[in-house]
């Protein structure tokens, strides 16, 4: 959409366009892009799957039995009729826990990468927006954060300032931060240059609400896209922290906590890790999935 | 060139002296006592007090900073008030076993990521090239333990090929693939994503160049258009990213080490920390970015070397 149209001034120029209908552009816009995703099969499938993590996460009590409850008459006992996944060292029923393990994970990624966006944004906004100095002093600190391997970063962090799920949801969310601003900054320094900012600083907005109000609008397909790669990498960076000892703890039934449990019984019971490990990877690629096909059906 | 080395070489050392500052004060920072923590709970306040005292550890940060810095860069790395052993030769010893590893999942994964990744934007758009695509896309995504685990169900538990924890390695080549072959393969899955997709874009945007175009209508054999022109070009930019990808290397070298139980860095740095053993963890995070600020180092310098628009400016 043009300038003109955002200002609402191109119906009144002598001479000038039609008047155009802003509403049915974006109407139109947005069909298209529904039948762009609709048309893609990897899309598709990783909507599915995200769809079937996000159900199990809301609706785990009333579907399965309770994942704390132990069957001690049978411990590490093989998947059969009564326990189908089998069930780990202390008897409790594997499906159960596999079901209702979406729930931390898909509390904890979510909110980190909400964190992130929210400060990677407006970082973004500003450095991209403003230049200067700020942007210079920004981007050496993006650089010099990206020379140290990020999962050690979080280790340092969380080994001070201990395991609770709002610690990990605070370094995932810091950690993403920069990176997130980095790509809204590359989005801003494009949009910047366009007449309609150009035009809005004429009318005299001032440059927070040339942000918020013109640029931010036109940068929400990056931004999305952006968000759902960094959601991918909030499911595995909690994970994993998850698998050292890090992040969540007993009994939560948590997917890395299960396949660290499960470690110990790796020769005796496969069931204990494998269900937790093939949910973790299906969630994972299919967010990644869905990320690939927002940014396809952007590009169109 | 050379005007270009002497600059990327400050840049580097400036860079590693921010980092090494930045790994002291984050390590020292972390909450408890060192006195306390080597004496136990049940030792009496005075007594920790007077060991912190003898230990410097209650003098100022930037002080201690440059006793500690000094000290380093002599080969005095201190002792491990926890494991009371020398950190010097432990750090070294446990970054050599990592670099085993990493170095093995390494020449195993680049030349197989980056011919895959040319292959498929040779045959762009067509299945085999979404085939490749949706494969690395998906690899990426895969947290390092959770491919660890299913390898180890697989081919360790089950089918009984190869040990489910791994040792260091006998210096012959039998024994480093028994060894090194299953925790290098979670590696290989990340990193095999990263370069093919770099790879792939690299050769397709060379493809599209009109350097190409005109090989192509100059008559040139594909084959020699390729080799010269695509190949060399599209190249540039896979190096710049597997030198990034040491750093990533060594993230997942924390998560394959535990899950391994393999005596390498990464293990140490996971267990200095939650362990509070300080001067261990210096050191060895310390050395992680020296080895990942030397791997950028080399790919500046070797991109220079390849590229005459960089090798011939001054």
């Amino acid at each position: 959409m043009s300038a003109l149209d955002q200002t609402g001034l191109a119906g009144d120029l002598p001479g000038g366009a039609p008047p155009v209908d802003v509403r049915r552009l974006r109407r139109q816009r947005r069909a298209e892009l529904v039948r762009a995703l609709l048309h893609s099969k990897t899309f598709l499938i990783g909507f599915g799957i995200v769809v079937f993590w996000v159900l199990s996460a809301l609706t785990w009590r009333w579907v399965v039995r309770d994942p704390q409850a132990v069957d001690t008459g049978a411990t590490l006992a093989s998947p059969s009729g009564d326990h189908w996944f089998g069930t780990d060292n202390l008897g409790r029923d594997v499906l159960a826990r596999v079901i209702a393990g979406a729930a931390p994970v898909l509390t904890i990624a979510p909110l980190a990468t909400l964190l992130g966006l929210a400060g990677g944004t407006t970082i973004g906004l500003i450095t991209g927006y403003y230049r200067g100095w700020i942007d210079d002093i920004f981007s050496r600190v993006v650089d010099a954060l990206l020379a140290f391997p990020l999962i050690i970063l979080a280790v340092l962090v969380l080994a001070s300032l201990g395991r609770e799920p709002r610690n990990v949801i605070l370094v995932i969310g810091i950690i993403f931060t920069p990176l997130i601003a980095r790509t809204v900054r590359s989005a801003v320094l494009v949009e910047r240059e366009r007449e309609y900012v150009a035009a809005a600083r004429l009318r005299g907005e001032r440059g927070p609400r040339i942000m918020v109000a013109e640029i931010l609008p036109n940068i929400t397909a990056p931004i999305l896209v952006e968000g759902t790669i960094r959601l991918g990498y909030a499911i595995f960076a909690a994970a994993t922290l998850a698998f050292l000892g890090l992040g969540i703890q007993d009994p939560s039934p948590d997917w890395g906590l299960a396949i660290a449990n499960g470690r110990a019984y790796l020769q005796i019971a496969w069931w204990m890790v494998l269900f937790p490990a093939a949910a973790l990877a299906t969630l994972v690629v299919s967010v990644n999935l869905v990320a690939d096909g927002l940014r396809r059906a952007f590009e169109e | 060139m050379g005007r270009y080395v002497l600059k990327r070489l400050g840049l580097t050392a400036i860079t590693l002296v921010l980092v090494s500052f930045a790994v002291f004060a984050a390590a020292e920072v972390l909450p408890g006592d060192v006195g306390r923590t080597i004496l136990g709970p049940y030792a009496s306040q005075q007594q920790v007090d007077q060991l912190t005292h003898q230990l410097g550890a209650d003098e100022p940060l930037v002080k201690r900073y440059f006793t500690w810095a000094g000290n380093f860069v002599q080969g005095d790395w201190g002792t491990s008030p926890i494991q009371n052993v020398e950190v010097r030769p432990l750090v070294l010893e446990r970054l050599k076993n990592s670099l085993i590893l990493g170095g093995f999942a390494l020449l195993l994964i680049v030349p197989f990521s980056v011919a895959l990744g040319v292959f498929a934007a040779l045959h762009y758009g067509k299945a085999l090239d979404r085939v490749i695509s949706i494969a690395g896309l998906s690899f990426v995504a895969l947290p390092e333990f959770v491919v660890g685990v299913v390898v180890i169900v697989v081919f360790a538990v089950q089918l009984g090929w190869l040990p489910v924890s791994s040792q260091v390695p006998e210096p012959n080549p039998v024994d480093i693939v028994r060894q090194c072959l299953l925790p290098s393969i979670p590696l290989m899955f990340v990193l095999f994503g990263y370069i093919s997709r770099m790879a792939r874009a690299g050769t397709i945007e060379a493809l599209r160049s009109n350097y190409t175009r005109t090989a192509v209508l100059k008559g040139l054999p594909r084959r020699y258009i390729i080799v010269r022109h695509v190949l060399r070009n599209a190249l540039l930019p896979t190096i710049a990213v597997v030198s990034v990808q040491v750093g990533y290397l060594v993230g997942g070298l924390v998560v394959v080490e535990t899950l391994f139980n393999y005596p390498g860095i990464g293990q140490l740095i996971l267990n200095a920390a939650t362990g509070h053993d300080l001067p261990t963890l210096e050191a060895s995070v310390l050395m992680i970015a020296l080895i990942y600020t030397v791997a950028n180092f080399t790919a500046d310098v070797l991109s220079a070397l390849l590229n005459p628009r960089v090798r011939l400016a001054t």
